[in-house]
């Protein structure tokens, strides 16, 4: 379970987040929709102190970190347990597919170097990719590349898995196979936090949707609630655009 | 008027090559010391580690701002007056702590520019999944940086290893010294002069390939 208490950010003393607060269970899919610029990935950014907030705590299974006062040990701890996906796919440029998928396994999870790339090579055929296991970033597709980004954080087995925005930079002939993968994970049960402009796709495979405007949480609840009966006027807005 | 020497030209290169021994021994030190020394000058630069920053960069600008015949008699002539403890210090010590330091002001800017030049996203997609810094730096950072960095610093290498020449103006023997020797009592200076630049031009175009290769190597990669 992943608990987001009060954690407000602000850059460049404009507000971003305020004061949000947001709990994730074990095995819950929570997709993050919103109009752009409402802090949605900044949010994301926070939870796994890519951002390290202004105020606010971070807590999962037992471990706790304080906005104000985090040790490098903790903020080091709960990212090796929250995997992020990136929007621009950030693979290691430097490293293989399978080398991009053991190096967070042998680095941080210290595993050996002939479990780590036996579990990558897995982790590979599972997605699909085990004929591009030697090749490397720069000579893969945008859709390629971002399975692998979620593979290298599948591979990991920790607790949950954030996505922020994981179709928006690809060309839309490489969003499906991204998609795809994301439902498998979410039938596995997978924890995940996705922030997302895929309405429909956010509407299938969300356990919940959340809508952020304007650095707060405005609504959430299930898809059917969110999508087919909005409350709140800024959520009716933007959905409408979608569903025209 | 004499004219060309071909044969004493040729006997010229086994007694050369005595002295080439020194030549590289002193190039291949200093390049290994250059290195070290620029990729930790570089590192602080890049962390702007607090005091020591300010102090890399006063270092390197002095080393790249004055000649390093200068450098080299400072500290062979000039600070052992200041320092005594350094009076032991002989030449060929002197002549590979000048090289160091000298290069590796120039190196650690390209390593630096290298490194910086790498995408903040392949830091925060080390840091996303528990890296530590060293760790980013080591396992993703460097080893692209390195790749930037290669012909440059292979460049300045190079330029290191002809740069040993300037020994002999510390007493030292090496080929440049042993060529001014046999020069001054053959008076052919042509030959002798010749002699040492084919000597440097056959080690620089041995050194060229091997950097082609390694280049080669490395950008098949990725």
């Amino acid at each position: 379970m992943i608990t987001v208490s009060n954690i407000s950010k602000s850059f460049d003393g404009q507000s971003i987040l305020n004061n949000i607060s947001l709990q994730v269970n074990t095995g819950e899919v929570v997709a993050i929709i919103g109009p752009s610029g409402t802090g949605k990935s900044t949010l994301l950014r926070c939870i796994s102190f890519l951002e390290t907030p202004d105020s606010g705590q971070i807590a999962i299974n037992g471990l706790s970190i304080d906005a104000k006062q985090n040790h490098d040990n903790d903020v080091r701890e709960l990212r090796k347990q929250l995997p992020f996906v990136f929007q621009n796919y950030a693979l290691y440029a430097n490293l293989s597919a399978v080398q991009n998928i053991a190096e967070p396994l042998k680095t941080v999870w210290k595993q050996s170097r002939e479990q780590a790339e036996q579990t990558a090579l897995q982790v590979l055929s599972d997605i699909g990719l085990a004929d591009k296991a030697q090749h490397y970033p720069s000579q893969l597709s945008g859709g390629q590349q971002q399975r692998i980004g979620i593979g290298r954080a599948m591979a990991t087995q920790a607790q949950a898995i954030l996505m922020d925005e994981p179709t928006s930079a690809l060309d839309p002939e490489w969003v499906g196979e991204v998609l795809t993968l994301i439902k498998r994970l979410a039938e596995q049960k997978q924890t995940m936090i996705i922030v997302t402009h895929e309405m429909a796709f956010a509407r299938e495979v969300a356990d919940r949707v959340v809508f952020m405007s304007d650095g707060g949480i405005v609504e959430q609840g299930s898809p059917e609630q969110v999508f087919g009966s909005p409350k709140d006027p800024r959520t009716q807005r933007f959905l409408a655009r979608f569903t025209r | 008027m004499s004219s060309f020497d071909f044969n004493y030209l040729a006997g010229l290169f086994p007694i050369l090559f005595r002295y080439l021994g020194i030549t590289l021994q002193m190039a291949a030190m200093a390049s290994v010391i250059a290195l070290a020394l620029a990729l930790v000058l570089a590192l602080i630069r890049v962390f702007k580690l607090p005091l020591a920053n300010s102090f890399v960069v006063v270092f390197i600008s002095f080393f790249r701002g004055t000649p390093l015949l200068v450098q080299l008699f400072i500290l062979y002539y000039g600070l052992p007056q200041l320092i005594p403890a350094l009076i032991g210090l002989d030449a060929f010590s002197a002549a590979v702590i000048g090289l160091s330091l000298h290069f590796s002001a120039y190196m650690a800017e390209s390593l630096r520019a290298a490194i910086q030049a790498v995408p903040r996203s392949q830091w925060e997609a080390s840091y996303a999944f528990g890296m530590t810094r060293i760790q980013a730096l080591r396992r993703i950072v460097l080893p692209q940086a390195v790749r930037t960095a290669l012909p440059s610093l292979m460049n300045y290498l190079i330029d290191l290893l002809k740069s040993t020449s300037l020994a002999f103006t510390l007493g030292l023997a090496e080929i440049m010294a042993k060529a001014q020797m046999e020069a001054s009592s053959s008076f052919k200076f042509f030959e002798s002069y010749l002699a040492v630049a084919l000597i440097y031009w056959g080690i620089v175009l041995i050194s060229t390939h091997l950097q082609s290769k390694l280049e080669a190597h490395l950008s098949k990669a990725y």
